[in-house]
């Protein structure tokens, strides 16, 4: 009975179910709700699906920290779409420095560079055709603030009053951001839109 | 806002058609397992580990070893002695004397006989403290009584007080001490002659001395006519006899030099 009522409340509710209460039920459920939406935004954001799933993991971790910092003003999805973009980006940045440094090891001619493959996993090749592989990598190729505006409003459909909260940016620069990021994209897949 | 999606359209409709990826059926419980492993360090919080005694123990004895040097070695001193600048320490048995004022010079005390003439020679001599101590015993142990010796030194210390440093003043006065001590007897007119001389050179070679050394030391001159009898003998009458005999004739000799001159 408990457990249903819990699954009726908001996030904010639960949230707060679980600061005031220590209620790990209400921390599961917001897991539940989360886990699916964070992983697809961070793995468009990353490309990677390990990352994505550590850097959701550490979301979700940091929220059962830091459970004390979230007000109660905002909402719980801001505040937690906020926690994966930061660490997201981090990740990206972290894996490209990798990158960079495996691909220019100097001299080192037997060292292998790690470009990240992801078309071998079972679990994202059967979701993935050629179209999607392609428009994935498209929008790596497109600048971060943009791709993440982008993915935020076209692939995860948040309003950009949200986005605005999330990026800690205003309206209008995430509407133009996501002009832009459009723009970008379009044009790295404009082999496949003139067909 | 509606050009822009037309625009895009087929953009827009591939992005939300995309595939939606979900989370491995395993997150939940990786989840839990890293929730865990975070309590545990979270419960070793920073403040603990600094407070630790493995940790508190080296960082006290560094305090505690910094406040030593702090307070011991003050590297910044003025009051380190440089060597170099020491002052030499002061002889107790020396007296400096700055002025010519300063100088105990103790006129010749008149003395009724001529055995008192040698001790005004001492007398007039100046000494430094120890010089006195050295020599004192010296004359009481020849022949000077305790109470000698005590008149000998108040005389000494009373006239000392005395102003009296120019040396020609000196030398008069003494000179006239000699004319009225000395005794016509011809048993010691001869000795008395030659001492006469002699003091009087001596007189005027310590005179200069005193001019040019602030600091007088005993004369070695000082005779006395009780140490003139080195061997300390006592004469016999016959022996005496034969002195005087002596003695006379060197009188009359000078007498008879006196006359023809």
């Amino acid at each position: 009975m408990k457990d249903r009522n819990l699954s009726e409340f908001t996030d904010e509710e639960l949230i707060l179910e679980f600061q005031g209460n220590g209620n790990e039920k209400a921390f599961e459920i917001l897991v539940q709700r989360f886990k699916n939406p964070l992983t697809n935004y961070v793995y468009r954001f990353l490309g990677d699906y390990d990352s994505c799933v550590d850097v959701v993991q550490d979301t979700f971790v940091k929220v059962y920290r830091y459970k004390d910092n979230y007000s109660s003003l905002a909402k719980f999805s801001t505040w937690i779409y906020t926690i994966a973009g930061n660490l997201a980006r981090t990740e990206y940045q972290r894996k490209r420095r990798r990158n960079i440094f495996s691909i220019s090891g100097f001299g080192e001619e037997d060292k292998s560079f790690d470009i990240p493959d992801n078309s071998n996993r079972p679990d994202i090749a059967a979701d993935m055709n050629l179209k999607n592989e392609i428009i994935q990598k498209a929008l790596l190729k497109v600048r971060d603030s943009y791709r993440e505006a982008v993915i935020l409003r076209d692939v995860q459909e948040l309003s950009y009053e949200e986005i605005a909260d999330i990026m800690k940016i205003e309206v209008g620069t995430v509407k133009s951001r996501i002009n832009r990021g459009r723009a970008e994209l379009q044009k790295y897949l404009k082999d496949i839109y003139n067909d | 806002m509606n050009e822009e999606e037309k625009t895009y359209k087929k953009l827009l409709d591939d992005l939300k058609n995309l595939p939606k990826v979900e989370a491995p059926k395993t997150f939940e419980t990786e989840l839990l397992r890293k929730i865990n492993s975070s309590e545990l360090k979270k419960k070793e919080s920073f403040w603990d580990r600094l407070v630790s005694p493995g940790k508190l123990a080296p960082a006290a004895v560094a305090i505690a070893s910094a406040a030593i040097i702090f307070f011991v070695v003050d590297i910044n001193s003025e009051e380190m002695e440089d060597p170099l600048n020491i002052a030499p320490k002061l002889r107790e048995d020396l007296v400096v004397i700055e002025s010519i004022e300063e100088i105990p010079i103790a006129p010749l005390k008149r003395s009724a006989g001529v055995n008192e003439e040698p001790k005004g020679q001492n007398e007039r001599s100046v000494e430094t403290k120890e010089i006195e101590n050295q020599v004192q015993p010296k004359v009481g142990s020849e022949e000077l009584s305790n109470t000698k010796l005590e008149d000998f030194e108040k005389s000494f210390s009373d006239e000392s007080v005395s102003d009296i440093t120019d040396n020609d003043n000196l030398k008069t006065r003494e000179t006239r001490n000699l004319g009225r001590s000395t005794s016509p007897s011809a048993s010691t007119l001869a000795s008395e002659i030659t001492m006469v001389d002699s003091f009087e050179r001596e007189t005027k070679r310590e005179g200069d001395e005193i001019k040019d050394l602030p600091v007088i030391q005993n004369s070695s001159d000082n005779v006395i006519k009780e140490n003139i009898n080195f061997m300390q003998r006592n004469l016999s009458t016959e022996e005496k006899k034969e002195v005087q005999q002596l003695k006379m004739k060197v009188q009359t000799e000078k007498s008879a030099k006196t006359e023809r001159k």
